[in-house]
């Protein structure tokens, strides 16, 4: 694979770190912390994907996977803690002559 | 070995991602994520499954490497996760909104440009049901409301108008639709104040209503009992300057009556000085009757309580009343308090009947029609604060209704103060109703006047039952005068020229006597001759101590000596303590008077 085009996807990831670390800043999304962990690993196998075209590729390589397996079960435990607990109270809903 | 490292976490990696999408779409309704955060969650889980899905193929030499794919992947993983945590956020917002507009302390509708009702909320869902007896389905359009709420089509018509003004006016000025109250017809034709206002929400319209028919009665009730506080203070206020007043000039009177008929006596009856005398003598009687009305009005002339038969009391004074208002006037008499008695002076009572029908009388300009009635009521805690704050319980209600003028709202404010009158000076007092007044405040009952101009007044006037055996009115004065015969009579009495007349009296009556201008000279002349007195006739209010009390100290030293008490008025000193009223001399007194009462207690 191209390297600029890995450095590109890196330069999206690195982007979107400081929309993600505001937008998740909300206490009510449940497991937000964990969202933003997974986030932070996948741009860190980013970081390594590029990495490893010059120096200790192999080294690199296993940081890539590796951190892309800890962002995947920070992902599901984001996502565990988001629809954890018993449901939320239902909205009051508005009635609609129609 | 290395690629066998990088295909074991892609696989534990590929199951994570897996189980965070099932995860997310099985339990989504606990997390309550709608569509718009729903599918961009699962979408960026799987697209990473399929990141990692391909690094398994590619490292485990089963497939050639899909790199392109995966940077394409990783970079719309991005926009998409983006998306889950901004919709995530937008839709709690907008339903954190959406609940404030449904469950608002507020009637709200959302109406669209062409009239449809978009949306309406809980409290006007509720007030909907509960005034118009209607669903929100029944009213599909603001016509459809304004045909309900405004059933006559003139003002329905006038209130369209205006609401389409007031709306196109905010769209132009960008500002909020000014409120406007209005009267909105209910579903069982009650009529109830709506503050209808609004705020335009892009091209739509919030529309409020607020109820503010209580807050409207209550404010007028506030009002109400203001005024009636306000009223009673004032009236309490001239009661006390009145009463003060009275007193002095009562005590005046008694001297002047008094002189002119011991002057008289002492006359020849074609004396020509004797007209004159008799012209002094009624006009003071005719003061010293103004003066027992200006203290009735300050309550303190506390009369002879008695238990009264109310529809009695009024049977046997139709005649007089009949006399009184004239033949072009029809006197009605509508008994319905059978049994209903209450406690206070007879003459007391026929007074507040008496000046009520002189009162319609002169309302009648010609002819018409005067209903006295009574009947039994009770008052409770509610209509107890609309008849001026009685204490509730059962009450007499006497009512004087007139088909006379009526009376507009300022004259009925001032018709209870004394000397307030309507009529030509010189044709009224202006005491009468002020009598009435303070009659009925001294009962502890309370008066309620109902007047409409051209149309007639009524009177009400509610006194506490009483329940006892109707008395008898105390026996007409003696026709002789009785005389005494050489009693010692000890007489006190703190103003002079009143003492002096008392003293010329006693004598004439053939009675000897001491006088005493304060009770510690009386006290100092019970120590020298105590014995020999038989009689105590002493003024009620005096300083250093009143006449009661002097009574008992007096009676310490000479427990046989008898007393009479004398006074303009008896004040809250004697009240209600009936054993004083058969030694109760009202002042301004005649030596008639003045006589029989000496006689009844001396020989009692």
């Amino acid at each position: 694979m191209a390297p600029s085009t890995e450095v590109f996807v890196l330069v999206i990831f690195l982007c979107g770190l400081p929309f993600f670390h505001a937008m998740l800043r909300d206490p009510a999304l449940r497991g937000r912390r964990l969202f933003f962990l997974a986030y932070v690993l996948l741009t860190v196998s980013n970081v390594a994907t590029v990495l490893e075209e010059w120096w200790a590729h192999d080294a690199f390589d296993t940081c890539e996977h590796l951190a892309i397996m800890l962002g995947a079960a920070a992902m599901l435990g984001a996502v565990v803690q988001l629809t954890a607990g018993p449901p939320r109270p239902a909205r009051a809903r508005p009635v609609d002559p129609a | 070995m290395h690629d066998n490292l990088i295909v074991s976490f892609n696989l534990v990696a590929l199951a994570a991602f897996v189980a965070a999408a099932v995860v997310a779409a099985r339990r989504r309704h606990r997390a309550d994520i709608g569509g718009s955060a729903f599918v961009p969650l699962v979408g960026s889980l799987l697209l990473y499954a399929f990141i990692v899905s391909s690094n398994v193929l590619e490292h485990g030499g089963i497939t050639a490497s899909f790199d392109p794919l995966e940077d394409i992947a990783e970079v719309v993983f991005t926009f998409m996760f983006l998306f889950f945590v901004n919709n995530w956020r937008k839709d709690r917002s907008e339903a954190r909104f959406r609940a404030l507009f449904v469950s608002a302390p507020l009637a709200l509708a959302e109406v669209a440009p062409d009239g449809r009702v978009l949306e309406v909320n809980q409290i006007l869902t509720e007030q909907l049901r509960q005034l118009f007896g209607m669903a929100v389905a029944d009213v599909p359009t603001m016509a459809a409301w304004l045909a309900v709420a405004y059933p006559d089509p003139a003002y329905r018509a006038e209130v369209e108008a205006a609401w389409a003004e007031r709306v196109r006016d905010a769209f132009a000025s960008g500002r909020l639709i000014a409120a406007e109250e209005r009267d909105v017809t209910c579903a069982d034709g009650t009529l109830r104040r709506f503050l209808v206002g609004g705020n335009p929400i892009g091209e739509n319209v919030l529309v409020s209503f607020v109820d503010i028919t209580d807050r409207l009665r209550s404010q007028a009730e506030t009002a109400r009992l203001q005024e009636q506080l306000l009223q009673a203070q004032k009236l309490e206020a001239i009661g006390v300057l009145a009463g003060g007043v009275a007193h002095d000039f009562n005590n005046m009177l008694g001297a002047i009556i008094g002189f002119t008929e011991l002057t008289m006596d002492e006359l020849e009856v074609s004396h020509p000085v004797r007209p004159n005398l008799v012209e002094i003598l009624t006009a003071a009687q005719k003061s010293a009757t103004l003066t027992r009305q200006l203290l009735t009005f300050a309550r303190k002339q506390k009369g002879t309580p008695m238990t009264v038969g109310v529809d009695r009391a009024v049977g046997d004074l139709l005649g007089m009343l009949r006399r009184m208002i004239g033949e072009n006037i029809e006197l009605a008499w509508q008994p319905g308090a059978e049994a209903g008695t209450v406690r206070m002076d007879p003459t007391q009572f026929d007074q507040i009947v008496a000046n009520l029908c002189v009162n319609a009388r002169d309302a009648i300009s010609d002819v018409g029609r005067i209903t006295v009635a009574t009947s039994l009521t009770s008052i409770d805690a509610t209509s107890a604060a609309v008849i001026g704050d009685a204490a509730p319980g059962e009450y007499v209600l006497i009512s004087v209704t007139d088909t006379g003028c009526g009376m507009d709202k300022a004259t009925k404010a001032h018709i209870f103060e004394p000397f307030f009158t309507t009529k030509a000076p010189g044709q009224g007092t202006g005491l009468g109703l002020a009598t009435v007044y303070g009659i009925v405040k001294q009962a502890d009952g309370r008066i309620a006047v109902y007047s409409e101009p051209g149309v007639g007044t009524t009177f009400n006037v509610f006194l506490p039952r009483h329940l006892g055996e109707p008395g008898l009115v105390a026996d007409a004065a003696p026709t002789e005068v009785p005389r005494g015969r050489g009693e010692r009579v000890l007489v006190v009495e703190d103003d002079p020229l009143v003492a002096r007349m008392c003293a010329t009296m006693l004598e004439r009556l053939g009675y000897t006597y001491v006088v005493a201008t304060s009770p510690r000279e009386a006290l100092r002349l019970v120590d020298v001759d105590g014995a020999h007195l038989d009689l105590l006739l002493t003024d009620v209010i005096m300083p250093e101590m009143n006449g009661r009390e002097l009574r008992a100290r007096i009676a310490q030293v000479c427990p046989q000596i008898k007393h009479v008490f004398m006074s303009g008025y008896t004040a809250d000193i004697l009240a209600g303590d009936e054993a004083h009223a058969d030694h109760f001399l009202r002042k301004p007194f005649a030596i008639r008077e003045l006589g029989a009462k000496l006689r009844q207690v001396l020989d009692a």
